[in-house]
């Protein structure tokens, strides 16, 4: 066996070990807590041409209102789409157990381009990115401080909503 | 070389993806306990999946997880399973689930319907109240009976407020103002602004129904004197600090349902009030029932001995149960009783059989003529009549579509089928670069398959047949009030990029048959208009689907914002072409599965 052979080897030992190891965190333990700095936190956006959301990664905390932040201030990537439309901003939200109020000014309704995908995406990408928090489980969006029947005419959204990875595309990955 | 390998593993390793949703707002019941799932209930290819915690905490199973195998011991029974594979053993035995048990956020998933095949349990859904109850056998109550007790405890103060719901540290919510609307089911409006935890009660001696708002503070409001048919007064009083409670003082204790509006107001709407109920035949048999308006209801058939059984839907009857004998002898018996608090049942005990055609209103009553025979009897007996005026110029050469034509209005003869054109009136819906509004072509496209269903026999339900605002919660209402058998919502998408393009068809997952009225939709549509194809969608959260109490689905022609596709949409052929692709969807349905 040459060198180059055995590096290789023990390359391919120490990466499955550590693939299996992330396996193994995946499936059954509980979040890993990672104490050094920085951390990763994920935003949703639009996928921009295809019809589903994908993550962008961020530097940070991942506090609730870096999250929104991201979000009112859009994609970093040149091939994501905003989820939200123009101009629109968090006016407040707010936390009670595992749910959690955004509360977004009246642009959200009114400036939405509509279509029941359009107000998937923007919803769910809402929604999507807020739960990635592990102490929200649910999220109530308002309009100007109202619970709404709905943004664009399709989804009901007086309810709060959970997480749906049916619209996170994986064609990517 | 074995690098790409490598990195392959590892990126298989990173990323595994759960394809799967949510089902939003459900409530789980084992047995009559309401149940805290560890994780929501979510949907897999139309099967719902729960958390396994739910047979260990509360059918007294035990659980072993070895690696990816997982066991369920049960008292009678083992079912040992891998995750990701629908091949399981059952006390040894193998077996075959719906979908595979998965794990996902920190719970193991399993099939809902495979657990409650083994364990000999009943699944059933009750949509108004959206509870999902695991119907217990007496023998696992038993044995589980001491844990249910135990094991559930609801958050404190929790008790009043809906699953999805918390106070937390939200405004108060404040009571503006009840409404009394009036009509048949004299529906009270109660205007609370904010969220309000409720819960209603039907009280006796004097008969009233309270309901007991929680979080509203405030003073009581004045009494209001309605003296109708149901309601004496409506009035409130304090029940304790934290709750109001709101008295309907009514002549007769009747059923009623509660509507809860997004914004926070609650509607009260009390049952129609069937007073009397008869049976005559003068040319044609005749059952006839006094109300203050008609309410629906549906019709079965039962045989040995063949009863025709009629549910009434939301109504009392006031005369209370009676039975009586007819002068007709085809017609043995007819018995009328209140069956379920919001529901009144007329059974007439036949020799023969005996088919509801039609409600007419005369004389301050209401016929429903019946057809001595079944439906298709019925269906065969009008196309027999129609056909003969449509056949009368005979056309050369083009008797196969009339022959099409025809075995289509034999389908839909007496169908009944909602059209719900999206958006509408200050609603535009999408709006296509060239500025065509969505509610527009819609509408077009809504009004031309009406006029084809209409031609072929069936009745047409429009939720709006001009440009104007209905919610989309009204939208189903109108539907059910128009005893619609199915609902077709029109819409055409659009998407913030200009590049999607496509038809797809959306439908809630939660029952079967949404999913064959979808597909059948969509075949059609994809076949006629040639564009791509993005299939079916199964979704839960879209209001006019959720609230739909008849199969339905909702059409996306088109994307509105694609520069083609917008120019289709406003053509006049393309909108003709899309109605007849909903039509023959519509036809195909009927003719396969109902
Ligand atoms: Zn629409």
């Amino acid at each position: 066996m040459s060198d180059r052979q055995r590096i290789g080897a023990l390359l391919l030992v120490v990466i499955l070990l550590f693939a299996g190891r992330l396996l193994w965190n995946r499936l059954f333990v509980e979040e890993p807590t990672i104490a050094t700095a920085p951390q990763l936190y994920t935003v949703y956006f639009s996928s921009g041409n295809k019809t589903y959301l994908m993550p962008e990664y961020r530097f940070g905390e991942g506090t609730i209102s870096q999250r929104l932040d991201a979000l009112v201030s859009g994609p970093q990537h040149p091939n994501l789409a905003p989820l939200l439309p123009q101009g629109t901003r968090v006016i407040s939200y707010e936390e009670s157990a595992d749910l959690l109020y955004v509360n977004f000014s009246e642009d959200l309704l009114l400036h939405h381009s509509g279509g029941s995908i359009g107000e998937l995406i923007t919803i769910y990408g809402i929604v999507n990115t807020l739960t990635e928090i592990e102490s929200v489980k649910r999220v109530q969006i308002l309009v100007a401080g109202k619970m709404v029947s709905t943004i664009a005419g399709h989804v009901d959204i007086s309810n709060p909503l959970v997480r749906d990875w049916s619209l996170i595309g994986s064609q990517k990955l | 070389m074995p690098r790409t390998g490598i990195i392959l593993i590892v990126f298989l390793m990173l990323f595994i993806i759960f394809t799967q949703s949510a089902v939003g707002a459900i409530n789980f019941y084992v047995g009559n306990q309401l149940i805290d799932l560890s994780s929501p209930l979510t949907v897999v290819n139309g099967s719902i999946l729960v958390p396994i915690t739910v047979f260990t905490q509360y059918l007294g199973a035990r659980l072993k997880v070895d690696g990816t195998l997982v066991v369920l011991e049960f008292p009678a029974k083992t079912i040992s399973m891998q995750l990701g594979q629908i091949n399981v053993h059952v006390n040894g035995v193998e077996s075959v689930f719906d979908v595979a048990p998965e794990w996902s956020n920190g719970d193991v998933m399993v099939p809902l319907r495979s657990f409650a095949d083994q364990l000999g349990l009943r699944i059933a859904f009750d949509a108004d109240q959206m509870a999902l109850t695991l119907v217990m056998s007496e023998e696992l109550e038993q044995l589980a009976g001491s844990q249910l007790t135990t094991q559930y405890q609801k958050e404190p103060g929790s008790s009043s407020l809906g699953p999805n719901m918390s106070i937390g540290t939200l405004p108060e919510p404040r009571l503006n103002d009840i409404v009394f609307l009036g009509g048949a089911r004299s529906r009270v409006f109660i205007d609370v602004h904010g969220y309000t935890g409720y819960q209603s009660t039907l009280l006796t001696n004097p008969d009233r129904l309270v309901i007991d708002l929680t979080g509203i503070t405030q003073d009581v409001t004045p009494t209001q004197d309605i003296n109708n048919t149901i309601i004496q007064r409506i009035r409130s009083n304090r029940f304790n600090d934290r709750t109001m409670r709101i008295v309907f003082d009514l002549n007769k204790s009747t059923g009623y349902e509660i509507h809860r509006w997004p914004d926070g107001g609650l509607e009260v709407e009390f049952n129609y009030q069937i007073s009397e109920i008869g049976y005559v035949r003068d040319e044609d048999p005749k059952l006839w029932f006094t109300a203050n308006d008609q309410p629906l209801f549906s019709v079965s058939h039962l045989v040995d001995p063949a009863r025709l059984v009629l549910d009434f839907q939301n109504s009392t009857l006031l005369s209370g149960a009676q039975e009586f004998r007819v002068s007709d002898p085809r017609v043995r018996l007819v018995r009328v009783s209140q069956f379920m608090p919001s529901i009144t049942r007329v059974v007439l005990e036949l020799d023969g059989v005996m088919t509801p055609i039609s409600v007419d209103e005369v004389n301050d009553r209401f016929e429903i003529l019946l057809f001595e025979g079944t439906m298709e009897e019925y269906n065969d007996l009008l196309t027999i009549n129609e056909t003969v005026d449509t056949l009368l110029p005979p056309i050369v050469d083009e008797s196969t579509e009339e022959q099409q034509i025809i075995r289509y209005n034999q389908i839909l003869s007496g169908r009944v089928v909602a059209i719900d054109p999206g958006h509408g009136g200050s609603d535009p819906g999408a709006i296509g670069p060239r500025g065509t509004f969505e509610k527009d072509v819609v509408l077009a496209i809504g009004l031309k398959l009406g006029k084809l269903l209409e031609e072929a026999g069936a009745r047409v339900i429009y939720t709006r047949r001009t440009d104007t605002y209905i919610s989309i919660y009204d939208r189903p209402r109108i539907a059910e009030y128009g005893q619609a058998e199915i609902f077709v919502s029109i819409h055409a998408n659009s998407f913030s990029h200009q590049l999607p393009n496509g038809t797809e068809v959306l439908y809630n997952p939660l029952f079967l048959e949404n999913f064959r009225l979808a597909q059948a939709l969509q075949s059609e549509l994809v076949s006629a208009l040639q564009l791509a194809d993005r299939g079916l969608r199964p979704r839960e959260g879209l209001a006019v689907l959720n609230r739909a109490k008849m199969p339905a689905a909702l059409v996306e022609v088109a994307f509105i914002n694609h520069l083609e596709e917008e120019l289709l949409l406003r053509s006049p052929d393309f909108q003709q072409r899309a109605s007849e692709a909903i039509y023959k969807g519509i036809v195909g349905y009927f003719a396969q599965y109902r």
